[in-house]
């Protein structure tokens, strides 16, 4: 039975003539679900908002919708719909989680009773009752978007539509996040629309896959079908789909770990993997000891004796769960934050005897997590400008930089109509005015999809061929694998081991990623896509 | 305290709150003071309410000090500056001043632990589903605003920008900093607003998920704190408890005195009482587990 009808949707934003939404037509059936998979950019969040229209974004629309057979007009209301934004922040409304998981029933009028059985029933079957009264600012992230998921729950929604639930947390985290999503649609029935960029949670699972581009649907099709008959979208599947050889004819194509082992086990032959590790330079440009530290005299240790070197040229990402206190780690050794013990040394010379500003100036520079916090004025280009004037340097670096990076097509734009991707190389600019020898970056592709972790992935190797080192911390596994000359886990307030991606990674059974557990014990070393890839590759040949 | 119904919580509040701000009485600012200091111990960690405790002294001082500098009425010098006299009558008004103002700073931060967003959306979301967004928004803008601006002043800094000393570039740095996280924050702010939209808000007649029932004890605390609140007004009022300053300090007299006194102590200490006797209770039933 159909839920969901789109006939002939276009949308174009206000002010703009490019229609983001071209001529899309689909329709979903109760109980299905539905990944929405596509690059960034490519229309996956104004189709999803269109879909709710509370949400949806000021524009000229044309086509209809249907939801239960109704027309839904601008101000129709939809309260049997239930939307996961992808900020979680922006999300939650109340202050408490009890508050929060009574907020959707308190607007549609049920009475008290009623809200605290669905509350009830919803806390155990999701299992966060012991966050119940907890303070959503204490929360982690991935607790938040459970809670975020379960307020929506309670109002038992017909249909869930949500928007990169998952891509924001950590791999451990997301996958339990994706898997409670799996439950909802097979347990409980409930119509689930999904766009994510975590394709090993959910395509393994999913009904149908909408593969979309530049607006409009290039594919809708079951799992299976849609991975065989859609090469040129590959960076958007499972390691499973993107170790394949190209042009393979392959019947049955395997989407999950356990598949993905299978079809190695059953037409290759095991092998050893070489690992192509640099010799690291001697020279190290910045080296922590044993530093502690904590955000109040009584709250616990964020960092408990954090040791780190980093070499000349090299990159260097730190991976562990979200909230481990990774960023913490990188305040530290960039100077925004004082640890109350140890001692970090920048290019030779104790932190602490840099001056002000001194150390930031052709030394140190550190990204944050949200690359839009590195822009303060209306443009790109105005933003650089202004940090160039303000740093005494000549202006025209800037538009030298832009070129540098490939972003000379972003500079006028106003850095909140950049798309994340866009938004990371463009910070990653800024941070370069000051000509950094060493730059510290807070997960750099936090919520990209493959095609801007690539991108961003080569601006740093280029980087590193410059001689710049780069610090990174990132839950994101693979770029860590793919880009990394070392990698370290961090966890209990100190990377607890570091070693070369292959070693690394290959050394991990789960926190690891999905290509080393697709090859662990059969190409043994790989640990990316990639490698196991170019093993095919050869055996291919060698036949 | 959070066992009362909210509308209790917040009337209790108002009722100590008002007479505060505008009973111009060294004694009311003080008995305040002392009262919002001991419910400020008896609810938030010790660390936390000395540093507000501090914070708000820190306020009187500057008051009590700062006041006879720029008014010069009274008929007690105490010393000259500059040539013109520093008196003991502005001193001590300024005290009041200071002390009303940190009373109030002092209660109202009691206000946002005792009465939470939920509440406000339970006291106004029925009647003004607008003005209880308003107020949960506001209320919700400032921290947020707050972090924001740490978090953009910190990637500034991070980048090497207006890292100088001089004032030119800390202004700068400020003005720029701001203007960017206002910007975030309008933009947050119309998000969770389509968000809450989204979420069912305005769609019905608000209801509540706490089970927020008018029992024995909210009436009768708030018929004690009502009939206190009365009380110290009319007393006020109409006997002349204003106190005087200039050109003498002159506390006011008469029989109606110490009634208002007394009110307005059991007033200032109605939520402390609540909270210690709450306190004391919570101890005994644990000491029996």
């Amino acid at each position: 039975m159909e839920i969901l009808n789109c006939k002939d949707l276009s949308f174009t934003y206000n002010g703009s003539t490019e229609r983001v939404l071209k001529d899309i037509n689909f329709s979903v059936q109760k109980g299905e679900l539905i990944l929405i998979q596509g690059g960034s950019g490519c229309g996956k969040t104004t189709l999803l908002k269109a879909l709710k229209p509370e949400l949806s974004p000021l524009g000229k629309y044309c086509g209809e919708i249907f939801l239960e057979g109704k027309r839904l007009g601008k101000s129709t209301k939809t309260p049997q719909t239930g939307f996961l934004m992808q900020n979680t922040d922006s999300q939650t409304v109340c202050s408490s989680v009890y508050e929060e998981l009574c907020f959707g029933g308190e607007n549609l009028g049920f009475d008290s009773a009623k809200i605290n059985r669905r509350i009830g029933e919803t806390v155990s079957y999701f299992g966060i009752g012991h966050l119940l009264h907890r303070e959503i600012s204490t929360l982690s992230g991935g607790e938040k978007q459970l809670v975020a998921l379960c307020s929506v729950m309670v109002t038992d929604p017909g249909i869930l539509i949500l928007d990169e639930p998952v891509s924001r947390l950590d791999p451990v985290a997301a996958e339990e996040l994706a898997a409670v999503i799996l439950r909802i649609n097979r347990e409980l029935g409930t119509t689930v629309i999904v766009a994510e960029h975590f394709a090993e949670g959910f395509f393994y699972g999913c009904d149908r896959v909408m593969l979309m581009d530049n607006g409009s649907i290039a594919d809708f099709a079951p799992p299976k079908k849609c991975a065989a008959e859609n090469p040129g979208f590959k960076y958007l599947f499972p390691c499973s789909v993107r170790i394949l050889p190209e042009n393979a004819q392959v019947l049955d194509i395997p989407l999950t770990v356990r598949e993905g082992r299978k079809f190695l086990s059953e037409n290759y032959s095991p092998a050893e993997i070489p690992q192509d590790a640099e010799k690291l330079s001697d020279e190290s440009v910045l080296e922590c000891r044993d530093l502690w530290f904590r955000y109040s005299r009584s709250s616990p240790d964020i960092l408990a004796g954090a040791d780190l070197t980093l070499h000349r040229g090299e990159i260097f990402t730190a991976v562990g769960a979200n909230g481990a206190g990774k960023s913490t780690l990188l305040k530290c050794l960039g100077g925004l934050l004082s640890p109350y013990s140890g001692k970090t040394k920048v290019m030779g010379k104790p932190l602490k005897s840099y001056k002000s500003g001194e150390l930031y100036r052709e030394c140190i520079s550190v990204l944050p997590q949200d690359p839009y916090d590195m822009f303060i004025r209306q443009t790109v280009r105005d933003d650089y400008r202004y940090a160039l004037s303000a740093m005494g340097r000549d202006l025209s670096y800037a538009d030298e930089i832009g070129e540098r990076l490939g972003i000379s097509r972003l500079m006028d734009r106003h850095p909140y109509d950049l798309s994340g991707g866009e938004a990371q190389l463009c910070a990653i600019g800024k941070a370069l005015l000051s000509q950094p020898k060493i730059l510290l970056l807070d997960e750099p592709v936090k919520g990209l999809d493959l095609r801007w972790i690539s991108e961003v992935g080569k601006l740093l190797l280029e980087l590193k061929a410059a001689g710049i080192s780069v610090l990174c911390v990132s839950h994101d596994l693979e770029f860590a694998a793919e880009y990394s000359d070392r990698c370290g886990l961090f966890f209990d307030g100190r990377i607890i081991s570091a070693a070369p991606p292959g070693e690394f990674f290959s050394d991990s059974s789960i926190y690891t990623t999905p290509a080393s557990r697709i090859a662990r014990r059969f190409f043994r070393g790989a640990v990316t896509a990639g490698q196991i890839s170019a093993e095919i590759a050869r055996q291919e040949a060698d036949r | 305290m959070k066992r009362f119904h909210p509308a209790v919580r917040l009337l209790m509040l108002c009722c100590v709150l008002i007479p505060t701000m505008f009973c111009r009485s060294l004694f009311a600012a003080a008995v305040s003071f002392l009262g919002a200091a001991a419910a400020l111990f008896l609810l938030k960690p010790a660390g936390a309410a000395a540093r507000e405790i501090t914070l708000a002294a820190g306020i009187t001082l500057l008051s009590t000090v700062l006041n006879p500098l720029f008014s010069h009425r009274g008929v007690t010098p105490l010393f000259l500056i500059n040539g013109r006299p520093y008196t003991l009558e502005a001193l001590v008004y300024g005290a009041d001043m200071g002390l009303s103002i940190a009373a109030v700073i002092m209660w109202i931060s009691l206000g946002g632990r005792l009465i939470s967003k939920g509440d406000m959306l339970y006291l106004f979301g029925r009647f003004s589903p607008k003005l209880a967004l308003v107020v949960s928004m506001t209320t919700g803008c400032i921290p947020k605003l707050g972090h924001k601006i740490g978090e953009i002043s910190r990637a500034q800094k991070g980048t090497g920008l207006f890292s100088g000393e001089s004032r030119a570039d800390r202004l700068r740095f400020g003005a720029g900093v701001f203007s960017a996280a206002a910007a975030w924050s309008a933009e947050n702010a119309a998000e969770t607003s389509a968000v809450m939209l989204s979420r069912g808000y305005g769609y019905a007649p608000r209801t509540c998920g706490t089970e927020h029932r008018l029992r024995r004890r909210d009436i009768f605390a708030v018929s004690a704190a009502s009939a206190l609140f009365a009380a110290v007004l009319i007393l006020f009022a109409f006997s002349d408890q204003a106190w005087d300053f200039y050109p003498v300090i002159s506390p006011p007299q008469g029989r109606f005195a110490c009634p208002f006194k007394a009110a307005f102590f059991a007033s200032a200490f109605e939520i402390p009482f609540i909270l210690a006797k709450e306190r004391l209770k919570w101890r005994y039933l644990t000491a029996k587990i």
